[in-house]
C-alpha cells in the first residue's frame, strides 16, 4: 500500500500535539485521539493540512470505550489521517465535522441511529437507516433487540404544511426505476422539484451488526450481499484490511486472479448499469442486449467458483483455489466479442439524438463539489476528478498494468455514461494483461487455521464499481471482529442526488438517479 | 390450439349443461397459469438474477410472465431478496392491493426464512410470517433455471385449482 511510502506523522500535524490531543503514527497514516472540545479545533487544521476528502466516518462501541472514529484522506499528498474521539458513554456527544467536511451528514445520522451519539450542530439529526420509532441503537454492545418479525406502524411524511401550489410525491419503496427499495419523498410545484429527501434502510439488515458474531472467514459471503450486482469486488476490501491486521501478503498469482474476477464483475455491474439506466430513459433493447453479454461474463464466473453472482471466492491471503484449464482462453474470446459490441452500445446510445437530448446537461454535478461530498467513482470522473483509486491510492498489482483513468468534464448524465463505457472498455484491457501476468504459483497464503489477529485496526480500501469501497476491522484479539464497518460508495455518491435534483423535471428525476447507479444493498447495509 | 380445442371436446362429452364447471376450470386455468404476471418488485440480491431471468438468455416472456409495475394489474408477487423490518409493512400493503386470486413466491433464503441473516435485528425471518406463500424457491440467490422450475411449479398449482369452487366456499 502507498502508506509505506510517505511519512507516518506529517510534519502539519506534529503541531496538534498538546493539550487533550494526541498524535501517533500508524502503519496506515497518522492516528489522532482528541476529546469532544477539542475536535472542531483539530477538523480546523487538518483541513488547512489539505485533508481535503472524508473517507470514512463511524463509532466503535467495544472494546471500550465509545468512540467516533473517523479517517480523512489528502488527494493532493495522497495521505491518511485518523481521528478517534472518544465520547461520553451515558450521554454520547460530540461536535458534528459537517462545517469542515458536508460529506459527514449523512454519516452522522447514521452513527446516531446505530449508536445513540449524538452531533451538536447537525441541523437535519433525524435516523437514517431505522425507522423513526425504531426502539433503540442496535450497534451499541449491549443492545437487546425487538422481535424482528414484529412490524412497527409506518409513519410517512406530511403533506399538510406545504405552500399552496405545491404537492408531494412518494416515489417508491416499490417503484420500478428505484433500483431496490429506496424511497424518495418528492416535493414539486408543478412539474419542477423543489425538493427531494431520500428514505433509505429499507434494505437494512443489519450486516455490521452479524459481521461481529461471526469468524472473520464467515463475514466474507456477507459482504457479497452488499452491493450484489458486483458480488467480488466486495469482498476485496474486507480481505485486505484483515490481511493488514494479520500481516499476510497474498502470492502474486492470488493478486492477478482477484484483479482478473474483480475486473469481470466491474464489467458485469456497468452492463446492469447501463441496461437499467437505457431503461430508465426509455431504451429498451439496449437493456436485453447488456444481460446477453453479462451472461457470458457469468459463464466465466460460474467456470471459476460454481455461483454466477455472489461468488464469495476471495479469502484472507489469496483466493481458494486455481483458475480452471482453458479459463485464459476463454476470457479472452469475451473480451474480443465485448469490444465491438461495446461500440455498438455507443452507436445505440450515445451517439442517439433521443439519448443525448434525455442525458446532457441533465443532473449536472460541479468539479468543485465533487471531494466536499466525498462523491466517487465513475460519478467523481464524470465531474473531471481524476480519482480512480487503483491509480489513486494503489493496491494489488495494478501498478503494473497499463490502462487509462476514464475522465469526462461535463459532470452531467451523458458524461457518466461515457466514463462507464470507457471503464468496461479499460477493465477489458486489463483482464487481457493479467491474463498474460499470469504464471504457474501458489494462490493461496499460509493463514493461521483459526484466524485470530492482535488487537488493532485496519482499513482495506478498493475502487469498486462504485467508486471509494471500504472496509474497517477492528480486533480485540478473538476469533471475531470486534467491529466491521464497510464505507460504501453509493451511500456518499447518493447523498449529493437532493442537490442534482432541485430545479429539475419530474420525468429527469428517474434518469437523474439512475445516473448515480446505487445499489440498494450497499447504501442500506 | 391444442388445449382450446381440448376443452371443447370435454365439454361436448358433458351430459346436460349443470357440470361444465369443470372444463370452465380448465380453461380458466390453463388462461391463467399461461399468463402469470408478477409484480416487478426487487427487493435484493435476487432481484438481480430475477432480471437475468427476464432478460435474454432465460426468456421469461415464452412462458407468458412477464413484469408488470403495479400491484393492481398483478396476480404474483415474487419476493425477490430480504424483506427488511423497515420494508414488511410496504410488502404487506402490496399484497393487500392485488387483486384476487394472487400468489406469492417467496424466491431465495431471506424470503423463506430470513437466510443468511437469522439473527439480525431487522430482518424479517421469512416472507411467509407476513403474507401467505405458495412457492418456496430455494439458493442465495437462486439460479434462473431454479427461479423457472418454481414458476412452473406454481404453474402447476394453478392447474390444480377450482375458480369456480372457490367462489361456493366464499
Amino acid at each position: 500500500m502507498s502508506e509505506a511510502t510517505t511519512p507516518l506523522v506529517p510534519a502539519g500535524l506534529a503541531g496538534l500535539q498538546g493539550d487533550a490531543v494526541t498524535v501517533a503514527a500508524g502503519p496506515q497514516g497518522a492516528v489522532i485521539t482528541t476529546t469532544p472540545e477539542r475536535l472542531p479545533e483539530v477538523c480546523r487544521r487538518l483541513r488547512e493540512q489539505g485533508f481535503d476528502y472524508l473517507a470514512d466516518f463511524t463509532a466503535v462501541s467495544h472494546p471500550e470505550p465509545l468512540r467516533v472514529v473517523f479517517r480523512v484522506w489528502s488527494t493532493t499528498a495522497r495521505q491518511f489521517a485518523q481521528v478517534v474521539v472518544p465520547v461520553e458513554q451515558a450521554q454520547p456527544v460530540c461536535p458534528t465535522i459537517t462545517p469542515f467536511w458536508p460529506a459527514a451528514a449523512w454519516q452522522e445520522r447514521e452513527v446516531w441511529d446505530l449508536f445513540g451519539i449524538r452531533f451538536a450542530g447537525n441541523l437535519d439529526l433525524r435516523r437514517i437507516l431505522l425507522p423513526e420509532n425504531w426502539p433503540g441503537h442496535p450497534l451499541l454492545a449491549d443492545y437487546q433487540a425487538p422481535d424482528p418479525n414484529h412490524l412497527l406502524p409506518t409513519i410517512e411524511p406530511d403533506p399538510s404544511n406545504l405552500p399552496e401550489g405545491q404537492t408531494l410525491i412518494n416515489f417508491g419503496p416499490q417503484h420500478p426505476s428505484t433500483h431496490g427499495v429506496l424511497r424518495l419523498v418528492v416535493t414539486l410545484a408543478g412539474e419542477e422539484i423543489m425538493a427531494v429527501d431520500p428514505v433509505l434502510g429499507y434494505l437494512h439488515r443489519g450486516i455490521e451488526k452479524l459481521a461481529e458474531s461471526r469468524t472473520y472467514p464467515q463475514v466474507i459471503p456477507y459482504t457479497d450481499r452488499l452491493d450484489y450486482v458486483s458480488g467480488v469486488l466486495n469482498n476485496w476490501p474486507y480481505v485486505l484490511a484483515v490481511e493488514s491486521l494479520l500481516g499476510v501478503t497474498p502470492p502474486r498469482r492470488a493478486e492477478l486472479i482477484r484483479v482478473i474476477l474483480g475486473e469481470l464483475a466491474r464489467i458485469t455491474s456497468h452492463l446492469v448499469w447501463l441496461g437499467t439506466f437505457a431503461n430508465d430513459v426509455g431504451a429498451t433493447s439496449v437493456f436485453l442486449y447488456c444481460f446477453r453479454e453479462r451472461e457470458r461474463a457469468l459463464d466465466l464466473m460460474e467456470e471459476v467458483t460454481g455461483a454466477r453472482q455472489t461468488i464469495s471466492f476471495f479469502r484472507i491471503g489469496g483466493v481458494p483455489y486455481d483458475l480452471p484449464e482453458g479459463f485464459a482462453e476463454r476470457t479472452r474470446d469475451f473480451t474480443r466479442y465485448l469490444r465491438p459490441r461495446l461500440d455498438e452500445y455507443d452507436a445505440l446510445l450515445t451517439g442517439n439524438r433521443i439519448f443525448i437530448a434525455r442525458a446532457q446537461g441533465v443532473g449536472v454535478l460541479k468539479g468543485a463539489d465533487v471531494l466536499p461530498w466525498a462523491v466517487s467513482g465513475p460519478m467523481a470522473r464524470a465531474s473531471g476528478v481524476a480519482i480512480d483509486l487503483r491509480r489513486s491510492d494503489p493496491y494489488s498489482v495494478y501498478p503494473e498494468i497499463d490502462f487509462a483513468v476514464a475522465l469526462e468534464k461535463e459532470g452531467d448524465l451523458l458524461a457518466r455514461t461515457r466514463v462507464r463505457m470507457t471503464e468496461m472498455r479499460e477493465s477489458a484491457r486489463i483482464i487481457e494483461q493479467a491474463l498474460e501476468m499470469l504464471e504457474p504459483g501458489p494462490v493461496l497464503a499460509k493463514v493461521p487455521r483459526q484466524i485470530k489477529p492482535e488487537p488493532g485496526a485496519a482499513y482495506g480500501r478498493i475502487e469498486s464499481a462504485r467508486g471509494d469501497y471500504s472496509a474497517f476491522v477492528v480486533s480485540d484479539g478473538t476469533p471475531k471482529p470486534a467491529r466491521v464497518r464497510f464505507r460504501s460508495p453509493s451511500f456518499a455518491n447518493l447523498q449529493v442526488l437532493p442537490m442534482l435534483c432541485r430545479g429539475a423535471k419530474v420525468a429527469d428525476l428517474i434518469a437523474i438517479l439512475g445516473g448515480v447507479d446505487i445499489i440498494l444493498g450497499e447504501v442500506d447495509r | 390450439m391444442g388445449v382450446a380445442g381440448k376443452a371443447a371436446e370435454i365439454v361436448l362429452k358433458l351430459p346436460g349443461g349443470g357440470v361444465v364447471l369443470g372444463p370452465v376450470d380448465y380453461v380458466l386455468n390453463w388462461a391463467r397459469a399461461s399468463s402469470m404476471w408478477p409484480m416487478g418488485f426487487g427487493l435484493a440480491c435476487c432481484a438481480i438474477e430475477m432480471m437475468s431471468t427476464a432478460a435474454s438468455r432465460y426468456d421469461l416472456d415464452r412462458l407468458g410472465i412477464f413484469f408488470r409495475p403495479s400491484p393492481r394489474q398483478s396476480d404474483v408477487m415474487l419476493v425477490a431478496g430480504t424483506v427488511t423490518t423497515k420494508m414488511a409493512p410496504y410488502v404487506r400493503r402490496l399484497y393487500d392491493q392485488m387483486p384476487s386470486p394472487k400468489y406469492v413466491v417467496a424466491m431465495g433464503g431471506c424470503a423463506i426464512s430470513g437466510g443468511p441473516f437469522p439473527d439480525s435485528y431487522s430482518v424479517v425471518q421469512g416472507v411467509d410470517k407476513i403474507i401467505p406463500v405458495d412457492v418456496y424457491i430455494p439458493g442465495c440467490p437462486p439460479r434462473p433455471e431454479n427461479l423457472i422450475n418454481g414458476l412452473l411449479a406454481l404453474q402447476r398449482k394453478i392447474h390444480g385449482e377450482s375458480l369456480a369452487r372457490q367462489g361456493e366456499q366464499a
